[in-house]
């Protein structure tokens, strides 16, 4: 499986840091799925023309994240357990988000109640939605 | 590196080649013309009369060794020595070529004797051509030349000018500039050759040792004067190594 | 040693080290110019498998470094070591393994590319043919030309080949990329990283350029005043410098700014009325922490990212440190 991965060295966030979203979007997004192969180091380094160290960090955090694995004679594969594993963080760091969107609705003069019942009215509004649009297919 | 050393020198080997060749062809000129006026009779002018009755003009040996070993073979192998010295490694520095040698791993004192090796080589061959134009216009005038005794005179004007060589490559490895080590090399020899103004000077004057008369009209191995110049070319050779081998670059 | 970097290593099985896991190795090295110090106490560790970027100021002394780790002339004091050899004393087993190119890529230039080639060869016991004629091929470098009749990005590109000629483990370079036009850098970069790094090599290369360094290094130093003021792995530069902006929700006193600054990880201060910003460098979630837990409230704080360049440049002012 071949995915595209760019990057930007002028951008502040760490190189290794951006192949790791990129990855983690092509793991969301299906471009990437359990089972493949990632390229190796050296293609990898090859390929974005940056140093191989760079890889080699990339992929350690992946593993490390638990969504590859090296293995002896087949390279670097992508784990089952991957996709979801992902869902997992992206989950976590939405409901972080909550937090910040919370604390900023109270600094802006938003109670409790009012947040509360926002959240109520979205939750209803999509929800409901959402059976309808199951209902009409 | 020893093919690098040649074609970096091509140029002044080519110069001084033709150098010599011409001052030996003139030379042979020379004596064929006087030779030829000599057979006309004594109806020239009274300079060319006393010419002529120059010991050295009366047999082709003892006007070669004149005009070759004793005087013009020294003079011109040792500006082509001295020529080629300067820029070993002055040169190198100054085009910043150093730095690529030094890159390598040869040791610092191979890099030198090379240079000097290679050198010393093109001095050798010119030498050797002259040599072998003496032979053949020997055999053109009528007068075969002894090849042994040749043979001898021949080595010992190379090894003579060895000296100069390796002061110019002395200088060239203390100096950044390749037109000062000619001067310094030059200004030295002459003073090693200078005693022989003096008089009883002519055993202290070096240039006594660079040919020997005798050995090549009438043979022998010039011994003595062949160790002399082996040893006065030993001492800035191995001075050149010694600030070669500790120069920072 | 975890996998993937044993991969990289893999590849190259020369990669044999006698010590230990430093491409180079430099402690508290003096060089002087004469009288004149040029360098004062430089310490600097190069992993092997890096691609390393010395950033320094025209005259800081990256070129003297450079000559000093080659044994083109011993130092001062201190000590250096590279792939395991001292620099003082066995410099002939350095040259056999490094692949050098000088700051003035100075070459002879009567010399058509084969003489020069074979004049290499000749130097080195250990030579690969094959591979230097793929690169000849690679870069279409043509055998019979001669090196004065080459442009400056050939001849960048003949010093890169004969540089890899011997099987380096490691490549110094001194400021390779000098005088080459945008497209030419740009293709000696990429060789580099494609052809050099990935083959498990470590490159360690002098530049003025931060975007150079930035652009294919993953390890940079910082030479300022002969010694060394930043040595870090480039990622991690980039994420421990932040800049904070920070909106109180009134004008805090003067007090505050003071023990902000006083703050471990805070740089810089700068401050305006209600805003106030800081340059801070390590574990900035913490450092957060730490102020909002402060009695002055706030109205926003907002993270962000601190150019490479603007920091790169402080150090080489000597601002940092």
């Amino acid at each position: 499986m071949t995915i595209w991965l760019q990057v930007d060295i002028r951008s502040n966030v760490p190189i290794y840091v951006q192949l790791i979203e990129q990855i983690q979007h092509a793991l969301e997004v299906g471009t990437l799925s359990p089972g493949d192969a990632l390229p190796s180091v050296r293609e990898l380094a090859s390929e974005l023309s940056i140093a191989p160290n760079t890889i080699v960090k990339t992929y350690n955090e992946l593993q490390r994240m638990g969504l590859i694995e090296s293995r002896a004679g087949k390279g670097t594969i992508v784990l089952g357990k991957a996709k979801e594993m992902v869902r997992v963080r992206q989950q976590e760091a939405l409901l972080e988000h909550l937090s910040t969107v919370v604390h900023d609705g109270s600094l802006l003069g938003l109670s409790a109640e009012a947040l509360r019942d926002h959240f109520e009215q979205a939750v209803q509004q999509f929800f409901s939605e959402r059976q309808q649009q199951g209902d009409k297919s | 590196m020893k093919t690098k050393e040649v074609l970096e020198a091509r140029w002044k080997m080519l110069t001084f080649t033709l150098l010599a060749l011409c001052t030996s062809a003139g030379n042979i000129a020379i004596y064929r013309w006087s030779e030829n006026l000599r057979e006309q009779g004594g109806t020239s002018s009274p300079m060319l009369q006393e010419m002529m009755q120059d010991p050295p003009m009366k047999n082709f040996t003892a006007f070669v060794w004149d005009h070759w070993f004793a005087t013009n073979g020294p003079f011109i192998l040792t500006l082509f020595a001295v020529i080629l010295g300067s820029g070993l490694i002055a040169k190198e520095v100054r085009k910043g070529t150093i730095f690529f040698l030094l890159s390598k791993p040869v040791s610092r004192e191979r890099i030198l004797l090379t240079k000097y090796g290679v050198s010393a080589g093109l001095l050798l061959t010119v030498s050797v051509m002259n040599s072998m134009v003496v032979a053949i216009s020997g055999f053109v005038v009528g007068e075969p030349q002894d090849l042994l005794h040749l043979l001898v005179a021949t080595g010992l004007l190379w090894v003579a000018v060895l000296f100069p060589l390796a002061l110019s490559l002395f200088f060239s490895t203390m100096l950044p500039d390749t037109f000062l080590p000619v001067i310094f090399s030059l200004f030295i020899t002459f003073v090693f050759v200078l005693p022989i103004v003096l008089p009883n000077g002519l055993d202290w004057s070096l240039g006594h040792y660079w040919s020997n008369q005798h050995a090549y009209l009438a043979g022998g191995f010039p011994f003595k004067e062949y160790l002399v110049c082996l040893l006065t070319a030993l001492v800035p050779l191995l001075a050149a190594l010694v600030v070669f081998r500790r120069k920072a670059y | 040693m975890n996998d993937h970097a044993l991969e990289v290593q893999g590849s190259n099985p020369s990669l044999q080290m006698p010590s230990s896991g430093t491409a180079i190795q430099i402690e508290n090295l003096t060089v002087n110019h004469g009288t004149t110090p040029v360098l004062k106490g430089l310490s600097l560790q190069v992993p092997i498998g890096s691609i390393f970027g010395f950033l320094g100021a025209t005259g800081a002394g990256k070129t003297t470094t450079i000559k000093t780790l080659l044994g083109f002339r011993s130092p001062d004091g201190g000590s250096a070591r590279v792939l395991g050899y001292d620099v003082s004393c066995q410099q002939r087993e350095i040259c056999m393994s490094v692949g050098y190119i000088s700051e003035t890529n100075s070459l002879y230039d009567f010399l058509t590319i084969s003489q020069l080639c074979d004049l290499s060869r000749d130097m080195h016991r250990r030579w690969n043919q094959g591979s230097v004629d793929r690169y000849f091929q690679l870069f279409a470098l043509p055998s019979n030309k001669r090196v004065k009749h080459l442009s400056k990005g050939m001849k960048s590109q003949l010093a890169l080949c004969l540089a890899l000629g011997n099987d380096p483990d490691l490549l110094i370079l001194d400021e390779p990329t000098t005088g080459l036009d945008p497209i030419s850098r740009q293709m000696f970069l990429t060789t580099l990283v494609r052809e050099v790094a990935a083959a498990g090599k470590t490159i360690f290369f002098s530049s003025p350029l931060l975007s150079e360094v930035e652009s294919i290094a993953d390890h940079v130093a910082v030479l300022h005043d002969g010694s060394i003021v930043l040595s870090d792995e480039l990622d991690h530069l980039r994420e421990r410098q932040k800049m904070v902006k920070l909106v109180y929700m009134e004008q805090p006193p003067v007090e505050e700014m003071t023990l902000l600054r006083s703050l471990p990880g805070v740089r810089q201060l700068e401050q305006r009325e209600r805003v106030v910003r800081l340059r801070i460098e390590g574990d900035t979630d913490a450092l957060v922490g730490t102020i909002q837990a402060r009695p002055y409230a706030l109205r926003d704080v907002e993270v962000v990212a601190v150019r490479l360049e603007e920091l790169l440049i402080e150090y080489l002012r000597g601002d940092g440190a």
